[in-house]
Parts: structure tokens; sequence; C-alpha cells
């Protein structure tokens, strides 16, 4: 656990020290703040007092700004050589990439924190529904989490910090609106598959407001198998 | 003989998700956070449901790029229509149309005795006039 800590500790400190973060928090608050207030059908040309507006922008903006944040994790490590050191340390593989996911949530939590004057800005205006608002928040962590995942996973592939991003993008079009498509496409069972594929299907009832067991599964589902897969990357190299 | 070991596992592993989420599919359980409990179904409404013999489908017609405030309901509707759907089993099915498509389904909408009603719009800069089918049925 302590090593977990010492190891996010230092992909935050990263993060803050390359002008990264700043730019992610500013870019992604000024994506979502936006389209979300000024332009587009915003929260006042819905009329509704409800953060829905601003859930599915996120949703669009953490597809593409997650990728650019996890991209740098492994791949970097891979292509200046230092993976070999950290892996010579008494630490897991598992504690490395728990470690780096943490760091990538944790600073995708700061972002949606920044978000929070949104909530008491339109609680003041109308009847905001509370429940809503927090499941709402607790599926874009879930997705953010799933991305993070996909793009470690990427990101250890490569040594190439593009193709690392480039990699999780096109993974993640696959979750985020290719099998929406294909599910519109096909019947029967590949249909019912494809829509469970789909990020789509689970992240609008959890907007609602409606916390389902069987997309908290969907999604801890994902991170697993992206974490288990960048773990399994990992072990490759242990063994050349 | 190393790679096939690494292989193996992550096959072993990925069954094993997908038979805990097909498992997930069978069992599971909903908590409705809105304050009114919007999504929640009543006992009756529940006992309908699951006492469904055969597959009732339900036809909405609604007019494609409604107004936002319509739009939220239709998006309503539609979520009320998941919730069925789904609590039921899949015997409630449903379907939306567009019944600008084409004057045939205009026809049947109208038979349905859904009259168009006419609305302002707001189109990028302007107001407009436009006919809109949005009576759900």
């Amino acid at each position: 656990m302590k090593e977990i800590w010492i190891i996010t500790k230092r992909e935050l400190q990263a993060y803050f020290d390359s002008l990264m973060a700043y730019i992610l928090l500013i870019l992604f608050l000024g994506f979502s703040g936006f389209f979300t207030w000024i332009y587009g059908s915003d929260i006042f040309f819905v009329k509704q007092a409800s953060l829905i507006v601003f859930f599915n922008i996120a949703y669009w903006t953490l597809f593409f700004f997650i990728p650019a944040l996890t991209m740098r994790l492994l791949s970097e490590e891979n292509r200046s050589g230092t993976i070999e050191l950290l892996l010579t340390k008494p630490v897991t593989d598992w504690q490395v990439i728990i470690a780096k996911f943490l760091s990538a949530l944790l600073l995708i939590i700061a972002a949606l924190i920044l978000t929070l004057p949104y909530y008491i800005t339109v609680s003041s205006l109308g009847n905001i529904d509370t429940g809503a608002v927090f499941s709402g928040y607790l599926a874009l962590i879930f997705i953010s989490a799933m991305y993070i995942a996909i793009g470690i996973f990427t990101s250890s592939v490569t040594n190439n910090q593009i193709v690392a991003y480039l990699l999780a993008l096109s993974i993640g079009i696959f979750f985020q609106i290719i099998f929406q498509m294909l599910s519109s496409g096909f019947t029967g069972i590949l249909g019912q598959i494809t829509d469970y594929l789909s990020i789509n299907s689970h992240f609008e009832s959890m907007t609602r407001g409606v916390i389902d067991s069987r997309d908290i599964i969907y999604f801890l589902s994902v991170i697993f198998m992206g974490l288990v897969f960048a773990e399994t990357m990992l072990l490759k190299k242990r063994e050349v | 003989m190393k790679k096939k070991s690494y292989f193996g596992t992550l096959l072993l592993l990925t069954i094993i998700i997908v038979v805990i989420n097909i498992i997930s599919e069978k069992w599971f359980f909903r908590i409705d956070l809105t304050e009114d409990h919007q999504y929640s179904l009543s006992r009756v409404t529940e006992n309908v449901l699951k006492g469904l013999d055969e597959t009732v489908t339900v036809t909405a017609y609604f007019t494609k790029d409604l107004p936002p405030n319509l739009q939220k309901v239709k998006q309503d509707f539609k979520d009320l229509l998941i919730e069925y759907n789904k609590r039921s089993g899949g015997k409630v099915a449903y379907k939306f149309v567009n019944p600008n498509d084409e004057p045939q389904t205009e026809q049947e909408a109208i038979k349905a005795g859904i009259r168009p009603v006419l609305l302002n719009a707001r189109e990028k800069d302007q107001l407009k006039q436009k006919k809109y089918t949005w009576v759900p049925r």
C-alpha cells in the first residue's frame, strides 16, 4: 500500500511539474463550460435545472482528454528504459499499474471537483435533483476509470506516446460509439451483446439517477481487464 | 512455453469476467437516487408487468428534432418505456416512429388519433412555425 502511494504521489507531481495537469484542467473546464453554458443546447436552452447537459458534454471531453493523460504513463518509461529500474525495485507489477492508475484517476477527480460550481449555480437557479447529480458524477468517475485502464494498457504496449494515444482513442471509440451503432444494426443475441458493450447504455441511466448493479459490474469488468492486460505486458518485459 | 501460460491466464480471466457479467444480467438490483423516485414503479405496475402473457408493443409517434423542452418529454417517455421493458423481462417492447418520414406513417398516426401540433421553434437564430407530432401513444 505504501509503495503504491509513493509511486502515485510521484506521478501526480510529474503531472503538475510538466504543466500537463494545468493544461488538461484548463482545457477540460473550458470545453465543458463552453458547451454547458454558452453554446448549443446548453442549460439555459433546455430550461431544466439538471446537469444532464454537462454530463453528456463531459462524456465526450473525457473521452478525448484521458488518453492524453495516460499515454505517457508506461510508454515513456519503456522508451527511456526506466521501466527496468522501476521493476528491479521491490514493487510488484500490480503495484506499479495500480499506482499509475490511481494517479490519473485522482487528477480526473480533481478536475470533476472543480466543476462543482456548476452544481451550485444550477441549484440556485432551480430545484435540482441532488441524488441524480451524485449518481451522474459517479458515472463520470466510472467512465474515466474505464478510459484510464484502456489508456494504461495501450501505453504499456508501445514506447511511443503518440501511438499509445491513438491506440487508446481507437479502442475507446468502439465503446463510445461503434458498439452502439452496431447494436442498432443487429437484432437478437448479437444486438444484445453489442448493446451491452456500448458505454452509452450503461452511462445514460446513471446520469438519470438510477444506479444499476449491472452497470457497475460492466465498468469494473472493463477496468479490471484493461489493468490485467497492462500487467501482462509488464510481466512479458520482465521475462526478456 | 512461457508465452502460452500468459495466454492461458488471460483467457481464463476473460471467461471468468464474461461469466460474471452474464450472471449479473440475471441477478441485479437498481437504486433510484432521484428525489421523487421518478424511475421506480409502483407495486401494482410491477405486478401487471410481471403478469403479462404476451409481448405488448408500444408505438410512440414523435417528430424528429423536437425543441428541447419537448425533447425532454420524449426522453422521459423513453426512459419510462426502458424501465417497463427491463422490469417485464422484455415483454414490453417499444418503437419510436417519426411520422414525418413518409406520408403513410403520418396517416397511421392520424388514424390512431394523434394530430400534429403547430409550435414555435428556434432554429439557429430564428423562430419558425413547424408542424410537430409529439403526443405519445
